[in-house]
């Protein structure tokens, strides 16, 4: 490494000896952008995502030597700084994504229609193609996962290969089916799956709420029976009896939507991956092969109305929002909150009204070329 | 005979008791101004240019230093002990005031009233009396104070290559006039005189003054001391703005020196008010 270069931190995977890696440039299977990949002869292509922290919190790297290693790495030193505080991290990839486009492109028409051995294959879609393909068609992986989406034949012993979409379309949908079993990535999950098919938390109060009133209404009915108790026993409950939640009260605590079940949620999460996989490996045209494929093996009608249902009830629960009993509902401490912060804007705004027309009239001036006093004047000690 | 002693003592210091407590309360500041015009005026000469400001008073008087809000001007100003009668100080005390409010009270004062200012230890207000003589007349107003996180600046006594006395109205008509035509004017000071000159999108325009002497009326005098020519540019506004304190004085001192802030200074019979302003550097035309 040479010495005026900084140095990168990238994260491997610990199965991935860290020796014979090589960084590739192959377009990248949805924008065909050149993009870098990790190759390693046996275990294949790796993707890399670099992650970079948010302007608003800038970080950088602090690399110190390990204690135990007698010898850090030269460049290393003493240890470095590293300004950039973004890391690569290197996951394994399928190198079918990165053929996608060259064996299914754009349009019916399919590049290669007749079976082929494998070298000559990937030879054939290659051709021509900017990027390090070399590495990609030298993998043992390659073939495993080629032999996948093609249909084959025996020819004198050697296997012959044919770009077939049937076969694509069923490890595509493979693929979505695995990734939406359990549960997604926890992120994902809660952003895709939790969020969108959560219920308006109004919604929720409300029921809340009126659990509560039930509650009161009860013990008020008992509180009667208490007092009246030793004169009437018969009387009390007829006098109480309006208090008592009605059965068609009852009915009406019940939610208007039920948390949604187990098969909304499995659906969303199949829709979920599809949508991931399209949009971060699958050239346009598959991906609209792909939805269409699942939309024929699975019936996505519960979750489409579930979905209505709720944006009908956001919205609802939007314009409620205005309503009085909401209003209250607010705690103490924020009411005082906003209170203050009005002062302050007001007080500000008092400020600005208070000053005369020859002050503002001071402020418009050009201070172009004008030091400020500080410049010639010292601070005094305070 | 000793219970009757006892009992006439306990009585005197009884007597005493609320004879002392009024002094207990007294203000730790109490300055008497034979004329309130002169605070009025210092005011108004001030408040256009800084908002809130420390009025820091000690032994020597009430001072004030501040900077206009972009700190490329700064004002001083010093109202002497001397000047009032009496000016009775306890201890230091910083009086944060907002001018434009003291602008308001200050306007219920006529400028022959007597003006008494007061202020008690740690004071949140600052009371202020205007007697009228004439028509036995007592206002009594107090405003509210402020804590004002204020810095101040070490200015050293300077050498000025130029030092310009000249009547007052004389510089604000200048200033009046070549603010018409422009934004900044060039001050040139050479043995011959001093010329103020502008130009603008109108055009241009040009006030020399040579150095001769009003024997009659020395206020009316133009003094030029030189030590070496000097070619500086200032903001019109400011200047014009730092006119506003012509009331308070007939004469007006203009120091300069290439590269530093300019000095006006307004002198008063017992204090002054001086304003710095920073020259425009680096801006040739």
């Amino acid at each position: 490494m040479s010495p005026n270069k900084p140095p990168h931190i990238i994260l491997l995977p610990s199965t991935v000896p860290s020796t014979d890696l090589k960084i590739i440039t192959l377009p990248h299977p949805h924008t065909l952008v050149p993009t870098r990949y990790l190759v390693h002869p046996t275990h294949g292509l790796h993707e890399i995502i670099k992650l970079t922290a948010p302007t608003s919190t800038p970080r950088s790297w602090l690399l110190t030597p390990p204690s135990k290693l007698s010898s850090p790495p030269k460049w290393l030193r003493n240890g470095q700084i590293l300004q950039d505080g973004s890391m690569y991290i290197c996951t394994l990839m399928d190198p079918l994504f990165v053929l996608l486009p060259r064996l299914f492109p754009t349009g019916a028409v399919d590049v290669v229609n007749m079976f082929l051995p494998v070298d000559d294959l990937l030879e054939e879609i290659t051709k021509g193609e900017e990027g390090d393909w070399e590495f990609v068609i030298k993998s043992q992986v390659t073939e495993r996962r080629l032999a996948a989406v093609c249909e084959s034949v025996d020819i004198g012993g050697r296997k012959a290969y044919k770009p077939s979409r049937e076969k694509l379309l069923k490890v595509l949908h493979g693929k979505c089916v695995r990734m939406a079993r359990g549960e997604l990535p926890a992120t994902m999950e809660e952003e895709f799956v939790r969020k969108p098919l959560a219920r308006p938390v109004a919604e929720i109060m409300a029921e809340l709420a009126e659990e509560r009133e039930g509650a009161r209404s009860v013990k008020e009915l008992e509180d009667n029976v208490g007092e009246r108790g030793g004169v009437d026993g018969t009387e009390a409950i007829r006098m109480g009896s309006p208090a008592l939640p009605t059965p068609s009260d009852s009915q009406s605590r019940q939610p208007r939507l039920a948390e949604a079940s187990l098969e909304i949620s499995d659906l969303l999460r199949i829709r979920v991956a599809s949508e991931f996989i399209s949009n971060s490996y699958l050239p346009v045209c598959l991906a609209e092969v792909l939805s269409d494929c699942l939309r024929k093996s699975h019936d996505f009608t519960p979750l489409d109305n579930y979905l209505a249902e709720l944006v009908k009830i956001r919205q609802e629960a939007t314009a409620a929002r205005n309503d009085y009993t909401l209003k209250r509902s607010h705690s103490n401490e924020e009411i005082v909150d906003r209170k203050r912060r009005k002062k302050e804007v007001e007080a500000v705004e008092k400020k600005k009204r208070n000053v005369s027309r020859a002050a503002k009239e001071l402020q418009m001036v050009d201070k172009k070329g004008m030091p400020k006093l500080t410049a010639f004047f010292k601070k005094k000690a305070a | 005979m000793l219970h009757k002693q006892l009992i006439l003592d306990a009585c005197s210091y009884l007597l005493l008791v609320p004879i002392k407590l009024p002094l207990l309360i007294s203000p730790v500041l109490e300055a008497r101004l034979e004329q309130a015009g002169v605070l009025k005026k210092v005011v108004d000469a001030i408040k256009d240019l800084v908002q809130d400001c420390n009025f820091d008073c000690n032994d020597s008087g009430i001072a004030l230093q501040a900077m206009d809000n972009s700190h490329v001007a700064l004002v001083s100003m010093l109202l002497k002990s001397e000047g009032f009668s009496p000016y009775r100080l306890d201890r230091n005390v910083a009086l944060g005031v907002n001018l434009t409010s003291l602008t308001k009270v200050l306007r219920c004062a006529q400028n022959e009233d007597i003006l008494t200012l007061k202020a008690e230890d740690a004071p949140d207000t600052l009371s202020l009396v205007f007697e009228n003589a004439e028509n036995d007349r007592i206002s009594e107003y107090e405003i509210k104070l402020m804590d004002i996180d204020q810095e101040h600046l070490g200015i050293p006594e300077t050498e000025y290559a130029a030092a310009i006395s000249m009547p007052s109205a004389e510089f604000q008509r200048i200033c009046r006039d070549l603010n018409q035509l422009s934004e900044s004017v060039a001050i040139e000071a050479s043995k011959e005189g001093v010329k103020f000159s502008c130009s603008g999108d109108i055009g241009s325009g040009s006030v020399t003054l040579r150095q001769h002497n009003n024997v009659d009326r020395p206020e009316l005098s133009t003094k030029i001391e030189l030590t070496e020519p000097v070619a500086l540019t200032f903001s019109l506004k400011y200047l014009v703005n730092f006119c506003k304190a012509s009331a308070l004085s007939s004469v007006v001192t203009l120091s300069l020196s290439n590269e530093v802030p300019l000095l006006v200074e307004y002198a008063m019979g017992s204090g002054f008010v001086r304003f710095y302003l920073a020259p425009k550097i680096g801006e040739e035309e």
